[in-house]
């Protein structure tokens, strides 16, 4: 038994077994192993914890994750995706808004439900605005009709 | 199609290939977010969170051949993040069952998605501090190389040793330790 060898392969038994030693450390270490009980337990040990490691379960996406990133796609990639897209979006979006306090100012409170979406055209002018101004044309409506 | 090629068309607006990233990545960095946190409910929004920054970041992204380093830094950081923020203390045990079910009401997919008996291991492995959980899980999940950990979690490579060195060797302690009293 050896005891700077003992300490040294405490101290490196995963880079050991992870295979991240230079040659010559590794053929050192698998050397004293095979001369140290102590040490051949340890190693022990730590195969058994890799085995044990490998066998847990992977846990899995409650759902599929690109539903919830695809409906913020066009937001969280900003700006400048298609400049001539970009422009009329903006416009479109400028004239919704424009369009939709005109409807509100007519229908009073009952249009008055949608300053988020407002605000999230304001905020981004994004590819999405298309999908916020047809949301104020339908709430327009709805608050005319009931 | 390679991540570095996908990286390039998401910068140009592609949402086809930010699909195709999604569902290559999802479920790796699903289970790495979740393991680092201990929550299903938090890991899926941490994970949608992750790659809408992937996305935001499609531009800016200039770490050709390193993607999974750079995914997963950003998956670290914000893992870490949300475990500080909610104040989780390095050494106490974070309770998933008790934090999924803190909004009230059961969730349709309670009775499938009941966290399952933990693990001892695993169960030690929430236990570590976050920095070693976060090295272990690149090492012994991802199967990272301690020079790619080294550049996820912008460390030096003998670090990251230390880091796996310190945290096996808790987990070895508690595996033999409570092996025969369990
Ligand atoms: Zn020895």
């Amino acid at each position: 038994m050896n005891r700077v060898e003992c300490r040294r392969l405490e101290e490196r038994i995963e880079a050991l077994l992870d295979g991240e030693l230079a040659d010559a450390e590794q053929a050192a270490l698998v050397r004293h192993i095979g001369s140290c009980e102590k040490c051949a337990a340890v190693r022990a040990g730590a195969k058994r914890l890799h085995a044990a490691l490998a066998a847990e379960k992977r846990p899995e996406p409650l759902r599929p994750v690109w539903a919830a990133v695809g409906d913020r796609f066009d937001r969280a990639i900003g700006p400048r995706a298609s400049t001539a897209f970009r422009l009329a979006a903006t416009f479109a979006a400028a004239a919704g808004i424009i369009l939709g306090l005109f409807i509100g100012s007519l229908t009073g409170p009952s249009a008055a439900g949608n300053e988020g979406t407002w605000s999230d055209i304001g905020s981004t002018l994004g590819a999405e605005s298309g999908t916020s101004l047809d949301e104020i044309y339908l709430s327009g409506f709805d608050g005319e009709s009931s | 199609m390679t991540d570095d090629e996908l990286m390039e068309r998401i910068a140009r607006g592609d949402a086809g290939a930010a699909r195709i990233l999604v569902e290559r990545w999802e479920r790796p960095v699903f289970a790495f977010v979740e393991r680092m946190v201990g929550s299903r409910e938090e890991a899926q929004d941490l994970s949608q969170e992750v790659f809408l920054r992937v996305c935001a970041s499609a531009r800016r992204y200039d770490r050709k051949g390193r993607f999974r380093s750079w995914l997963f830094r950003i998956a670290g950081n914000l893992a870490r993040t949300s475990l500080r923020r909610r104040k989780i203390l390095r050494w106490v045990p974070f309770r998933p069952e008790i934090h999924d079910r803190k909004g009230g009401g059961a969730r349709p997919d309670d009775g499938v998605e009941r966290e399952e008996e933990r693990s001892r291991v695993r169960a030690a492995l929430e236990r570590l501090p976050a920095r070693q959980r976060q090295a272990v899980l690149l090492r012994r999940f991802e199967e990272m190389s301690y020079r790619e950990i080294a550049s996820t979690m912008k460390i030096s490579v003998a670090a990251v040793e230390s880091l796996l060195q310190r945290a096996m060797k808790a987990l070895r302690a508690e595996l033999s330790g409570n092996g025969e009293a369990g």
